[in-house]
């Protein structure tokens, strides 16, 4: 089956008319990003949609509008203002007032001086002469709580340089990763560009309403692509995607490679290079959805579109 | 589970873009994106294009839970909404709570619309049409498909209301109307037939067979290359279907 026996197949499945064995096929091949189907899929959708409006309105009587306002009032989650006078004091830790930073427990301070000696002095005046051979004792445990304080704040001290000094080695070694990761990639690209086969495509997409792009780099003989998103990408990273081939005479569009976004530096990945490479004029990116999501969202909507220039 | 579609009408994933960004789209943006990727993206008329932002505000508002959204959305649409559940439902009663129901489904599923896929209005009419269908489901009999078949005026005066004194809609959605209504009359009447009882009454390609004693596979046959036909013309002659 091509993409034009789906054709009709999407209009099925809109009208809730095809079968389950059919459905579970379109939506698998919808799932997979098929630009023409899913573009096939919206227009219909679109036009569907439209085709109501073509009764005479009739307006509702005004209970029906009244009940819904009033269903709304009842709304837990309806106009945040309200809701949060309802609800308990916000959670949030960053909504939370820094709360004093909690004193030592061997803070000296705790008591002053002398405070200390007004209780020594209290408890002196009705012990007895052996009692205050105890309290001789205490005192000189006393001293060595102090002294043994000072050792602890000295260890805590260096501890904390020494861990401080492990962090700097753990960022030196990312940083060493990460400048190796940088030269391998660049001498790859380098060699890609430098190949017969290299192809450059560039392609445009939308996010937050403005222009964004990306570009992309392939060795049409080894099919190894490196993909460049822009600061202003619309793709998200953990995400996966899917880059289609298109044709341009009504040929059926092709699955090239599913792809997630490098957390540093370009995605790199091997494309599956058709034998009849020749048809194809373009890519269009696409977003695969997610495990909770059906087949017939088309969340799988192009994010980014890009065309050859010449056929591949 | 031929029934999941109608149950569950039209699965909305959530919005993988900010519906901000989408209150300012791209001139082929939202609804071009169907007729991506070969290039046949059109820039919708300047009045199309402020009413789809000003639908996808309100959606972004009732996103927000702001009641006042929905409400001026039931304002634009609740009319259309009730005419196609009256159209498919003809119990009033139950097209009433048709209305209810799917703008309450607007306002508790609001996250899951994604501007992306299409239209507010396409949007909020799918979702009418599943609901009524559905009920419709609960109600039916062999003699309200008759039933029904006999109140299809489309365009009688009888079920029309004078449109020039409804200041509730707006210039757009007035000029829709009557280019959707143009189309559906260059219907061949055949598939016009046909496609008005799908989609406007609601009926399984099955009953329409039976009713009009015609074998499915001409009927569906006539309903594909009927909306085949429709939504090459709204293309065509028009802004896109972007509302």
């Amino acid at each position: 089956m091509n993409c034009d026996d789906r054709r009709e197949q999407i209009l099925l499945y809109l009208t809730d008319e095809l079968d389950e064995a059919d459905r579970d096929r379109l939506e698998e091949h919808l799932q997979a990003g098929c630009p023409r189907c899913l573009a096939e899929l919206s227009a219909a959708r679109e036009t569907i949609g439209w085709l109501p409006l073509a009764l005479s309105p009739q307006t509702p009587p005004k209970s029906i509008k009244h009940a819904l306002m009033e269903r709304l009032n009842h709304d837990e989650s309806a106009s945040p203002v309200r809701g949060a006078t309802r609800s308990e004091p916000s959670q949030d830790p960053s909504l939370a007032e820094p709360k004093p930073k909690p004193e030592p427990e061997h803070e000296p301070q705790a008591t002053s001086p002398r405070a200390r000696r007004r209780r020594w002095r209290f408890i002196a005046s009705w012990l007895s002469p052996a009692a205050a051979a105890v309290l001789a004792i205490g005192v000189t445990y006393a001293i060595m709580t102090v002294e043994l304080r000072n050792s602890h704040q000295q260890f805590t001290e260096l501890a904390s340089e020494v861990a401080g000094l492990k962090g700097n080695l753990a960022d030196s070694d990312a940083r060493i990763a990460e400048l190796t990761r940088t030269q391998q990639t660049t001498q790859e690209v380098f060699n890609i560009m430098e190949s017969e086969e290299a192809m450059y495509v560039q392609l445009e997409g939308r996010n937050n309403g403005q222009s964004s792009f990306a570009r992309m780099l392939l060795d049409l003989d080894s099919g190894l692509c490196y993909f460049f998103p822009s600061r202003n990408t619309p793709l998200e990273r953990n995400r996966r995607y899917a880059l289609w081939f298109f044709a341009d005479d009504n040929g059926d569009p092709i699955e090239a490679a599913e792809f997630t976004l490098d957390e540093r530096g370009p995605a790199r990945f091997e494309l599956h290079m058709p034998d009849d490479r020749e048809q194809y004029t373009g890519v269009s990116v696409r977003r695969l959805p997610d495990r909770d999501e059906s087949a017939a969202d088309s969340s799988l909507t192009e994010v980014l579109f890009g065309s050859f220039g010449s056929k591949l | 589970m031929a029934e999941r579609h109608t149950n569950q009408p039209e699965p909305i994933p959530p919005l993988k873009q900010e519906v901000e960004s989408a209150a300012h789209p791209p001139s082929d943006a939202s609804a071009s994106d169907s007729h991506a990727p070969r290039g046949n993206r059109y820039s919708p008329s300047g009045e199309y294009e402020s009413i789809s932002r000003e639908n996808i505000t309100l959606m972004k508002r009732i996103r927000a839970r702001d009641e006042t959204a929905l409400e001026e959305l039931y304002d634009r649409y609740s009319r259309a909404v009730y005419a196609i559940a009256r159209h498919i439902l003809w119990q009033t009663a139950d097209a009433e709570e048709v209305v209810a129901d799917t703008f309450w489904e607007v306002w508790q599923k609001a996250d899951r619309y994604d501007p992306s896929r299409g239209s507010v209005v396409s949007y909020i009419m799918l979702l009418a049409r599943s609901r009524a269908i559905d009920r419709s489901r609960q109600v039916r009999s062999r003699n309200a498909v008759q039933n029904r078949m006999q109140t299809l005026e489309l365009n009688s005066a009888s079920t029309s209301e004078q449109e020039g004194d409804q200041p509730e809609d707006d210039v757009v959605l007035l000029e829709r109307r009557s280019h959707v209504r143009d189309l559906l009359a260059e219907l061949p009447p055949e598939r016009r037939e046909v496609i008005e009882l799908s989609f406007l009454k609601g009926l399984s390609h099955q009953q329409i067979s039976e009713a009009l004693d015609i074998p499915l596979g001409t009927i569906k046959t006539r309903i594909r290359q009927g909306l085949i036909q429709l939504y090459e013309q709204l293309r065509i002659r028009d802004r896109g279907p972007s509302l």
